[in-house]
């Protein structure tokens, strides 16, 4: 399966590629190539055949890995996949937007459906949509729901998703071996805390400096919540980020020029590099898994934003600023 | 065809003529300060919608920047998830307004839609940035509303002015002319006519 990952030359001939039509013609030549044949697509129907071939990858590896290995890629990345569609469809429900029109945007789940996805799409409002969650591992959502409500946001509730994820992979994690487990807590360690000081910056940000209310940071991780509220209150980016060390201030620095995307493929980068480097062992062992897994979302991810910019006319240079090519 | 075809010449007619272009210059006039005051208003106005442009090109160029960014960063999908999330539009009232008795509209923010604690920080930034513009591209497209229809009304004007001037007037005074040279000439027929007569009784009388 590694031998189908994209190398970096195809990433970067695709980004400078004439157009979306000389895009599919490049992408066809690769093993995304079947999927193509013989289809007028757009972007959007080439991001669902994107999901889906990620979705066949992690289906292929679930199948043929041991039990605690399996169960952590279903915790780890379909469930995470599952929450994206969750979200989704809480957007579309918060905005009143049609049932049919929500349905476009979700990701191909078969054959993995924990949540029915056509009940949570029939659902009016909120308290309904919560409702159906109620036999699911969402149920705890609808803690969250009267202050989404009230307030008129989605924060509470995005955040709850978030965590449960979280709780989930913790659990989940606890079946690997010890070495394995201190891969994917640094991971989920890195990502946590980035993901907390994006959201502490944003916080202070759009809403003065208030302090936030209890529970929009989900879970605490290696940056405590003291630094993360002074963050809020004083907006002291560069002090604060500079405090932190390797390698949260290399991988916020581009947020000092309010360069969020940067600052995720920084992360995207760092990820990837923690990955690669622990997968000395065999093909077979869990760091190279979750490393080709990691892969793989990158690549799908990747092609997405590269199609997307075809499409558009955006400038290659633009484009690879954004994406990570394998090194 | 004379503008002179189906004129009495008649001193009452000649009084009401003279009436109808003494009130036709005065409206002339009024008109031509009108059309001053328009052509002030419509340089005015294109030298601020130049500097307006520019500004509001230079600042969507950034906006641009900043969605391009959201989605190569967040992806198509989840760019247009994100803004579904969204819940109010813009809500715009739009109102009649008059300058020199040209009307324009005029448009009003009523209410605006709230995107705080609803967007990643990346798409936060490009939504903000289009906010903070949209305003400005409202305003500019009142002005430039505004600038259309003064032109269009300085071009009325102008024509009207000219119509009056080249076309109207010239053919009042050439029927004031003409009756006054019809008057003049009936006058000078009957001085004759009256000398004659008088000329014939003196003759009588001797």
């Amino acid at each position: 399966m590694r031998a189908e990952l994209l190398d970096s030359n195809t990433l970067r001939n695709l980004a400078e590629a004439r157009d979306f039509k000389e895009f599919l013609e490049i992408l066809s030549k690769t093993p995304y190539g079947e999927e193509l044949a013989n289809a007028e697509i757009d972007v959007l129907e080439l991001e669902q055949i994107l999901n889906k071939k990620f979705l066949e990858r992690l289906n292929k590896i679930i199948i043929s890995s041991p039990k605690e290995i399996s169960e952590f890629i279903k915790d780890y990345y379909i469930m995470g996949l599952e929450i994206k569609n969750l979200k989704r469809i809480l957007r579309g429900k918060f905005s009143g937007m049609p049932s049919e029109w929500i349905a476009r945007s979700l990701i191909p789940m078969r054959p993995y459906l924990s949540v029915n996805f056509e009940e949570l799409l029939e659902t009016k409002t909120l308290e309904e949509f919560v409702e159906a969650l109620k036999e699911t591992a969402y149920a705890t959502l609808s803690e969250s729901l009267r202050i989404c409500v009230e307030h008129e946001v989605l924060w509470p509730m995005e955040t709850r998703l978030n965590g449960l994820h979280v709780d989930r992979i913790e659990v989940s994690l606890m079946n690997l071996s010890p070495e394995d487990r201190v891969i994917v807590k640094r991971v989920l360690q890195t990502r946590m805390d980035i993901e907390n000081l994006l959201a502490a910056d944003k916080w202070g940000k759009e809403f003065g400096r208030q302090t936030p209310p209890r529970g929009y940071f989900y879970r605490i991780y290696g940056v405590p919540l003291e630094v993360l509220e002074s963050l809020i209150k004083t907006g002291d980016l560069e002090e604060i980020i500079k405090s932190l060390g390797t390698p949260y201030y290399q991988i916020l620095k581009p947020l000092l020029e309010d360069d969020v995307a940067l600052v995720r493929r920084y992360l995207q980068r760092y990820i990837y590099e923690v990955l690669r480097k622990s997968k000395t062992r065999s093909d077979f062992a869990f760091p190279a898994i979750f490393f080709l897994l990691t892969s793989f979302e990158n690549e799908i991810e990747n092609l997405a934003s590269i199609a997307w910019g075809k499409e558009q006319g955006v400038p290659p240079k633009k484009i690879l600023k954004y994406i990570l090519l394998p090194s | 065809m004379s503008v002179v075809g189906g004129v009495r010449p008649t001193k009452g007619f000649l009084l009401e003529m003279k009436k109808r272009l003494s009130f036709i210059e005065r409206g002339c006039e009024f008109l031509k300060l009108k059309r001053d005051h328009l052509a002030k208003e419509l340089t005015v106005a294109l030298d601020v919608l130049r500097g307006r442009r520019s500004k509001i090109n230079e600042k969507l160029r950034e906006i641009y920047d900043a969605i391009v960014t959201a989605y190569l960063a967040l992806g198509p999908s989840e760019v247009r998830s994100q803004a579904n999330s969204i819940k109010k539009t813009y809500e715009i009232e739009i109102l009649p307004k008059s300058v020199m008795g040209v009307q324009y509209p005029s448009m009003k923010v009523v209410s605006k839609p709230k995107i705080e604690g609803k967007l990643d920080p990346v798409l936060f930034k490009a939504a903000s940035l289009m906010m903070e513009v949209f305003e400005e591209i409202l305003r500019l497209a009142e002005f430039e509303s505004r600038a259309e229809r003064v032109a269009d009304e300085l071009g009325k004007t102008n024509r009207k002015v000219n119509a009056l001037e080249n076309i109207v007037i010239p053919s009042y005074k050439q029927v004031i002319k003409f009756i006054q040279d019809k008057l003049d000439e009936e006058d000078l027929e009957e001085l004759v006519r009256t000398k004659l007569i008088g000329g014939v009784i003196a003759r009588r009388g001797e």
